[in-house]
């Protein structure tokens, strides 16, 4: 492993500079860093006793470039744009403000690519401290989690900013929603959806009692609110949605479980029949009952025609509902599954006729619904894996174009918890994996070619070539915190294990080649600027 | 049997939507047990066949063990439905939603304080019901326009009202207070406060009557109100210039200390006469309601029920222990006492009778004996003619189609459980198809023509709720699987479709398509309420 040979410099520098005159702030305050991410081209640190943003990139010689950046005071969450190409800053300001000089809160953009430019600061009038990014990357919405310590906080109030405009009277746009006492949970943007009035999207509101929906396409119009219970004991637990058949207007519907009811509430979005509403489509709400609180739901599409699918934690079924007549065709399974996800764009052999197919996934392993067969032959329709008879924690997917690798990480505490799969879709097989650690962290590519594997604050990790499947092995000097794979300036990958130590480290790995041996450490990332 | 108290209340809903539809208050339902209503007697020592045949099925147990019949289709609610709506209302919310059968559109309407007993009006132009208020003390009439906009009326009425009497014509509206859902009522709740609502004009006339009203019925040109009492039947005069007012008190009984309340009484349709039946006598009276003359029919043993046949021109009396019933002509028995036809039905035994609402076609049958078999009488014929009719189970209870066209009968097992149907097409007759359900029957809705019946069943301790439609051409039967509690089925014709309404916290509705047997279930009526524009206050 190579040392930068720039900080052997800064040490000596340290030495001889340290006893001569003036020096900047930067190097009497030590660094607190909280917050990193990683980005497209680069990986950020936030510098909070600087109030400042540190970006890197990566040479082809794995040096660092580095490019440093005032931001908020007081940050209090970071995030990145979906694409990775953006980063977003929230930050409270000075509070409390004494001097009309004293910063306010704000949202802070900057690039993600390598510059590190500020690309938009958005400024607040009260601090927030939560932060839900579009997927598709336009817009920002901020709200409180109630921890913010302000005297007075209105949870319900969003503040709804178009990243892609600049900031302006109207952006961020301060928008409270009507409460019945609950405040928003989750924030859900829905892709476009063909509603009766036309294409729109939505952002969906999830607070502990009801829903609320709001026209991202008409930030104007109030928000429309369903309130799922009259006696407020029925809390949402989570929301899936569909636009229907593409050329259809009438079909787009939304459904919501909730933490407890043995239900799932089903709203359709039908034309608007309220002359004075704001909102130009309306909404119908059904409820479809079921014997247990459902775990995980999907719409998916079937030899039937658009099924809602619903898994109920513990029963060895699925539940298949018609969201026209609310009928129900139960298809019993041979595990239970408790989780749902569609990977129909993912395999090879999607049944004809534009079923799905589902990979279904929890308790007791990993199976197959081809839904092309889910109503006519329901018996035939369920593929089980079955080499993998462990509980599966979660699937993490793997980007293009490797899209029909999933990564199934195990519960901990399930049989076999230190073993992990790499599942091709394409040929429904899947490699075991053993790691030694006890409890695994992951980071996938964005070239979707290799995954890298670590635990936190131990100095190993490695990495699986996602094609071969064959692991390396990597020993680090210093305990590992964060690990990102990167695009280097010029051309090909790095991966950066980031290591919280003195002033922040670093290990540069050629991510096509990865070697100890010829690996970059570079120490005091932060230190002070020099 | 007596006119039960559900086919006063029935008469009208009859015509209004088409249908008849029935509850079954399950025996063995725990819900039923839990929730205190009327179970029927236990049988101890009694051993019922099972529902494979294993019993006797004969008509041999001594007659003098038998306990009294059961009334048990008087036990059963009413699905509140007009020509195109369902209606449906929530005491918790104070509205009322009325759902579309054909669109299945879901509307509500605000109504009062804790909407509870609603009841369908007939009405030719508009669809329309009528709700009472518990809580605030009055009643909402709901009537729908062609566009589905529902307006609202409210009338003050007395306290404690709890059940519907409506005119066939719809013109009136009797509010009255039902002992029987009042949980162990004090005996000096006499609930003799009625509100008798002009439809027409709007007006509410507030009337006391005999005491614990058990039924109405209306005269056939309702210029008068019948209220049958625990004291007499009260005569309401309505067309009074200065409104509704009751007349006189009319006795039942010789007796004014006899105890009432083992007292049947049915009033034929054009409201002239009242026939009285009492447990453990051989004598029928019968009561003229224009100057209260009675008259006493003797039979050859204990009339064990009495039935009146929708137009009026028979009663039948079941006298269970001579195997035997007795076909009243009507109105001549009120002057010929002696002048009617006995028919000897020797290996039925006929404790009850069932009448069909629009054919001379009556089922004898008997749910206290253990009874595989029941006897078809049709008595437009000379003779009157007897038809014995074989069944695979013990028979609970009979629903009739209004032609007689067909028939859904309810079987108990050895435990009394209505845990198995036959459905009989009578025309052409074919063998009765028997189908063991998977919880007890609960319900049963049969269309005036009789080519469809709904069956639903109901176990809340298994939480096996379930709802069959039944084929009458083919005696196709599908059962359909629901997921709450069903309270009451009916169907709605306009719409070709039945319905089976479930206790469900927001409401639920499941609607069957009559033809094509595709089922749609509507939850949750209040939530379209609680769909909140934010731009509406």
């Amino acid at each position: 492993m190579k040392y930068s040979h720039a900080i052997f410099v800064g040490i000596a520098s340290i030495t001889l500079l340290s006893g001569c005159g003036d020096r900047p702030e930067s190097w009497d305050t030590p660094a607190v860093v909280r917050f990193d991410k990683g980005l497209e081209n680069s990986f950020a640190l936030i510098d909070e006793s600087m109030h400042s943003v540190h970006l890197f990139s990566v040479d082809e010689s794995l040096n660092l470039s580095q490019v440093r950046k005032n931001t908020g005071k007081n940050v209090v969450a970071v995030m990145a744009s979906p694409q990775a190409d953006r980063l977003f800053v929230l930050s409270k300001g000075e509070q409390p403000r004494r001097k009309s000089s004293d910063e306010r809160p704000a949202l802070w953009v900057y690039d993600g690519s390598g510059s590190g430019n500020l690309l938009s600061k958005y400024t607040l009038s009260n601090p927030l401290d939560s932060i839900a990014v579009d997927p598709e990357g336009r817009f920002v919405v901020l709200y409180s989690s109630g921890a913010s310590g302000s005297f007075v906080t209105n949870r319900n109030e969003l503040l709804v900013i178009d990243t892609s405009l600049p900031p302006g009277d109207t952006n961020p746009l301060p928008r409270t929603i009507r409460s019945f006492g609950g405040t928003p949970q989750r924030l859900t943007f829905t892709s476009p959806l063909n509603l009766p009035s036309g294409q729109r999207r939505l952002l969906i509101i999830e607070t502990d009692q009801d829903l609320s929906l709001l026209d991202l396409d008409h930030l104007d119009r109030k928000e429309v609110t369903v309130r799922l219970s009259n006696d407020y004991k029925v809390v949402p637990a989570g929301v899936t949605y569909t636009d229907g058949v593409p050329q259809r207007n009438d079909d787009a519907r939304l459904a919501v479980r909730t933490t407890k009811e043995n239900s799932v509430f089903l709203l359709t979005f039908v034309p608007q029949a309220n002359a004075s509403a704001e909102n130009d489509f309306g909404l119908t709400v059904n409820i479809i009952g079921l014997t247990s609180t459902p775990s995980d739901f999907a719409f998916v599409n079937t030899d039937g025609g658009l099924r809602l699918a619903m898994l109920e934690a513990g029963m060895r079924r699925a539940t298949l509902v018609d969201p026209d007549t609310t009928t129900e065709t139960q298809v019993d399974m041979p595990a239970s599954f408790g989780r749902i996800s569609l990977v129909t764009r993912e395999i090879s052999d999607a049944p004809a006729g534009g079923s799905d197919v589902a990979m279904l996934w929890g308790y007791e392993g990993v199976a197959f619904w081809s839904l092309g067969k889910s109503v006519g032959q329901a018996y035939r329709s369920i593929e089980v894996l079955p080499d993998i008879d462990s509980s599966v924690g979660n699937v993490v997917s793997v980007p293009a174009p490797n899209q029909s690798l999933k990564i199934l990480v195990p519960n901990d505490a399930g049989y076999g918890g230190r073993r992990f799969y790499v599942l091709n879709l394409a040929n429904r097989t899947a490699s075991p994996l053993l790691t030694s650690a006890s409890s695994l962290s992951l980071t996938v590519s964005a070239d979707g070619q290799r995954a890298w594997f670590f635990q936190r604050n131990s100095r190993e990790m490695a990495v699986v070539d996602l094609l071969t499947m064959h692991p390396q092995n990597l020993v680090l000097e210093q305990p590992i915190t964060s690990v990102f794979d990167i695009g280097r300036a010029g051309g090909g990958r790095a991966m950066v294990a980031l290591h919280y130590q003195g002033n922040m480290g670093a290990t540069v790995v050629d991510a096509f080649s990865p070697d100890e041996a010829s690996a970059r450490m570079h120490v005091g990332l932060l230190q002070g600027g020099f | 049997m007596t006119q039960p108290r559900w086919l006063l209340l029935f008469s009208s809903m009859i015509g209004i939507a088409g249908f008849v539809g029935v509850l079954v208050a399950c025996q063995a339902s725990d819900a039923m047990d839990e929730e205190g209503s009327q179970m029927p007697p236990s049988y101890p020592g009694n051993e019922y066949p099972s529902l494979d045949g294993g019993g006797s099925g004969g008509g041999a147990m001594a007659d003098a063990a038998l306990p009294p019949e059961q009334e048990l289709e008087s036990e059963y609610g009413s699905p509140v439905a007009t020509e195109r709506y369902v209606w449906v209302a929530n005491p918790v919310s104070g509205r009322v939603a009325y759902v579309d059968a054909t669109t299945l559109e879901v509307r509500t309407v605000p109504a009062g304080n804790s909407p509870k007993a609603i009841a369908p009006v007939p009405n030719p132009d508009r669809d329309t019901a009528i709700v009472i208020n518990e809580l605030s003390g009055d009643a909402t009439l709901l009537q729908a326009d062609d566009a589905g906009n529902v307006s609202t009326t409210t009338f003050g009425i007395a306290n404690e009202a709890n059940s519907w009497a409506i005119s066939p014509s719809g013109r009136w509206a009797i509010a009255w207070a039902n002992a029987d859902l009042y949980p162990n009522p004090n005996p000096v709740q006499g609930f003799q406060d009625i509100s008798v609502i002009d439809v027409q004009t709007e007006k509410v006339s507030r009337l006391s009557i005999g005491y614990r009203p058990i039924a109405f019925s209306f005269s056939k040109g309702e210029e008068r109100a019948h209220a049958v009492t625990q004291d007499g039947i009260s005569v309401i005069d309505l067309l009074l210039p200065q409104g509704p007012s009751v007349s006189k008190l009319i006795p039942t009984s010789d007796d004014d200390f006899e105890t009432s309340d083992t007292r049947d009484v049915s009033i034929t349709p054009d409201g002239s006469l009242a026939f009285v039946r009492q447990n453990g006598s051989q004598d029928v009276t019968v009561v003229s309601l224009t100057d209260g003359h009675r008259i006493r029919v003797q039979l050859s043993g204990e009339c064990t029920d009495l039935d009146l046949s929708a137009d009026g021109t028979r009663a039948i009396a079941a006298i269970r222990d001579q195997h035997e019933i007795a076909i009243l002509p009507v109105p001549q028995i009120a002057t010929a006492p002696e002048d009617f036809e006995v028919v000897s039905i020797p290996n039925v035994t006929v404790g009850s009778v069932v009448i069909a609402a629009g054919a001379p076609v009556a089922f004898g049958f008997s749910n206290a004996a253990v009874e595989q078999r029941m006897a078809k009488i049709r008595w437009d014929v000379t003779p009157i003619r007897v038809q014995t009719m074989a069944l695979h189970s013990p028979v609970l209870a009979v629903f009739l189609a209004e032609n007689a066209s067909s028939a859904i009968v309810v079987h108990k097992d050895k435990n009394s459980h209505a845990r198995a149907f036959s459905a009989l097409t009578l025309d052409p007759e074919l063998p009765a198809k028997i189908v063991a359900t998977q919880a007890e029957v609960f319900g049963v809705s049969l269309t005036p023509s009789g080519d469809r019946a709904v069956v639903a069943e109901r176990n809340d301790a298994s939480k096996i709720f379930g709802a069959y439609l039944v084929r009458r051409d083919n005696l196709q039967i599908d059962r359909y699987p629901l997921f709450s509690p069903p309270i009451a089925v009916g169907t709605v014709l306009g719409a070709k479709r039945a319905f089976v309404a479930q206790q469900h916290p927001e409401g639920r509705l499941t609607f069957i398509d009559l033809d094509t047997g595709l089922s749609r279930t509507l939850t949750g009526f209040e939530l379209a309420a609680r769909v909140i524009d934010g731009s509406q206050p």
